[in-house]
């Protein structure tokens, strides 16, 4: 009996539930005193406002001008909505107050995209200063109401509340304010074909429900650079050329913009010193069990130990190791100090590892921990690329300020020319506050081997000195920027 | 004996009232190891722009895209926003960047860069 009982139960509340559905409709009770919230929100006035003067329900109601005009209307436009089925439109009214010397009426006419003129769905006149509930029949379809307001013999005003639509809001409202909205795209001429929610037309793989969109950083088709010193923490010789990575990060977000996957496009470029050093980047926010799976990066050392996932394990934040010996990835050509430093010296081709990164696959999150990119981008410092330096990992080199990761060797911290303080929040810095390492938005033409880097370029001091305001640019190819003889040439 | 220290003393003190002639050395022209530079400066060679939206305060759940590029048609972001919604997005941008170009549906607008913030609301503000 009981389970007879119980699933009658479920059986009404699945009803209820479906039935509630498919009748969807939207009740405005104009509750924002703001009339541009609602011309934000595609509503237009004509010789009508929000008013708290006498409202209808809550603290404010539509309130027409004086109704002393039977040619020129008090007017109010809805917003476009869209039915499926017929069904019925609501509202309250009332007068400011009555007199039978007067007379005042209201129509509401249905505008559909098929009958730009409208037809008149009610003409009402007033009877008294009491609240009237009225309705009007909508068929299906896409539509939008005109409120026109007309009186004569007096000048009370009308009130407009709590109206209730059949159906569900259509307006485009980024297409325009007030009247100028357009509705939205009927829904059968949407074409999604990945059924994502995101339409073909907007989204970059229509195809693939786990990716709509791409989000570069630093930006599309732009590869950024950075130079490291190596001899950390001692004093290098400033040409930044140790380590110089160039690097692109493609986010590609799902509907809800959370990552799916991380493409990361790795270029090491030059390597100005022996030490066999490894590049790798946290981001930070990200918890390493939210990936999925690492691939295409070079860790044949064993000098960081990694999680199942392809993470480094023992980090609280995701940290990705791109290779961990640089001669691995950039052959010596044979002669010379370093590779690529040396304009007299061969020249080697540099490869491009593409690292990937996955955290969504086939709608499932890696740990269950969706990680949405505006929050990761929230961070200004999320993206903390470093070295690790000749096959020790926790002698790590990162960009000024950047706190190192969990694996740095503290004893590092401090010592020699570094002027670390955790405590303030103060990285990688000298004595006279001099980098390890430089990030630039564009490929960087670093210095010929043991030039420092304000002999290659001019300006830098200045900008350093500034504290980025002046020569901003100071390491574009303009006049004045650069002492060319003292910069490797770019290949 | 008396008069030769009180010549020494007047002496030291003359001189130190004799304002030093030097110039003010340029250190721009100096090696970037040769010179101080602020603690602060964290040596980022790109900027950090706050964009802020106002949504529609109540407003239809209207969902679409929104990106925003450089007057150059550099792409900086794209997602999916709704439109009732107060966004808050930190982009990477070239210090050199003063306007964004936002793309919101159908909405274009160009927001200024003003020490680092950039904002656009749905919503007029009130007269």
């Amino acid at each position: 009996m009981k389970n007879k009982y119980f699933r009658f139960l479920a059986s009404a509340i699945i009803l209820i539930m479906f039935s509630a559905e498919s009748k969807s409709e939207v009740k405005e009770s104009f509750e924002n005193k703001s009339r541009n919230v609602y011309i934000a929100g595609c509503w237009q006035f004509i010789s009508t406002n929000i008013s708290s003067t006498s409202p209808i329900e809550g603290k404010y109601s539509v309130n027409t001008s004086a109704l002393s005009s039977l040619n020129k209307p008090c007017t109010l436009v809805t917003p476009w909505y869209h039915t499926d089925e017929a069904g019925v439109v609501t509202f309250k009214t009332k007068l400011s107050n009555y007199s039978s010397k007067g007379s005042q009426i209201v129509e509401v006419t249905l505008v559909q995209p098929q009958n730009a003129t409208g037809s008149n769905l009610l003409t009402y006149t007033y009877k008294s200063a009491a609240v009237a509930d009225l309705s009007v029949n909508i068929p299906a379809g896409t539509y939008y109401l005109i409120f026109n307001w007309y009186g004569e013999g007096t000048n009370y005003s009308a009130y407009l509340d709590e109206v209730v639509f059949a159906g569900e809001y259509f307006s485009d409202i980024t297409s325009g304010k007030g009247g100028s909205c357009s509705a939205l795209p009927e829904k059968e001429t949407v074409k999604d074909d990945d059924k994502d929610g995101v339409p073909n037309d907007v989204d970059a793989f229509p195809a693939s429900p786990d990716v709509s969109f791409v989000n570069y950083y630093p930006a599309g088709n732009v590869f950024s650079s950075i130079g490291f010193e190596d001899l950390w923490p001692s004093k290098g010789d400033y040409d930044f050329n140790d380590i110089v990575v160039d690097f692109n990060l493609a986010f590609l977000t799902d509907k809800d913009n959370n990552i799916s996957r991380i493409d990361a496009k790795v270029v090491l470029r030059a390597v100005g010193a022996s030490f066999r050093n490894g590049f790798a980047f946290q981001l930070m926010g990200i918890k390493p069990e939210s990936v999925i799976e690492v691939s295409g990066n070079h860790l044949v050392h064993d000098i960081m130990k990694l999680n199942a996932n392809g993470t480094e394990a023992g980090e609280k934040w995701l940290t990705v190791g791109v290779f961990d010996n640089c001669f691995d990835i950039l052959k010596h050509p044979g002669v010379g100090i370093g590779i690529n430093t040396e304009p007299d010296k061969p020249f080697v081709t540099p490869d491009t590892l593409e690292v990937s990164v996955v955290f969504k696959q086939n709608g499932v999150f890696g740990g269950g921990l969706p990680v949405k990119y505006s929050d990761l981008i929230a961070n200004s410092k999320f993206f903390n690329p470093f070295i690790f330096v000749n096959g020790v990992r926790g002698k790590e080199v990162h960009l000024a300020d950047n706190a190192p990761t969990d694996h740095v060797d503290p004893a590092f911290l401090g010592k020699g020319d570094d002027t670390s303080n955790p405590a303030l929040g103060r990285y990688y810095k000298t004595e006279k506050n001099l980098p390890w390492a430089l990030s630039l938005p564009q490929s960087f033409d670093y210095p010929i081997e043991r030039v420092i880097i304000s002999d290659a370029y001019l300006n830098f001091v200045s900008w350093g000195l500034s504290k980025g305001a002046k020569n901003q640019d100071w390491f574009m190819d303009k006049a004045g920027n650069r002492n060319t003889n003292k910069i490797m040439p770019h290949k | 004996m008396k008069a030769f220290l009180l010549f020494v003393l007047l002496s030291g003190l003359f001189f130190s009232c004799v304002k030093d002639n030097f110039e003010p050395v340029d250190q721009t022209d100096n090696k970037a190891t040769d010179v101080f530079f602020d603690s602060k400066f964290d040596w980022a060679s790109t900027n950090n722009v706050e964009v802020n939206i106002a949504g529609i305060p109540g407003g239809p759940s209207i969902v679409t895209k929104l990106e925003f590029k450089t007057l150059e048609g550099q792409k900086l972001f794209e997602g999916f926003f709704y439109v009732n919604e107060n966004i808050t997005l930190n982009l990477v941008t070239l210090p050199t960047t003063n306007k964004l170009v936002m793309q919101f549906g159908q909405l274009t607008d160009t927001l200024s860069v003003s020490n680092g913030k950039a904002s656009f609301s749905f919503v007029e503000p009130e007269n």
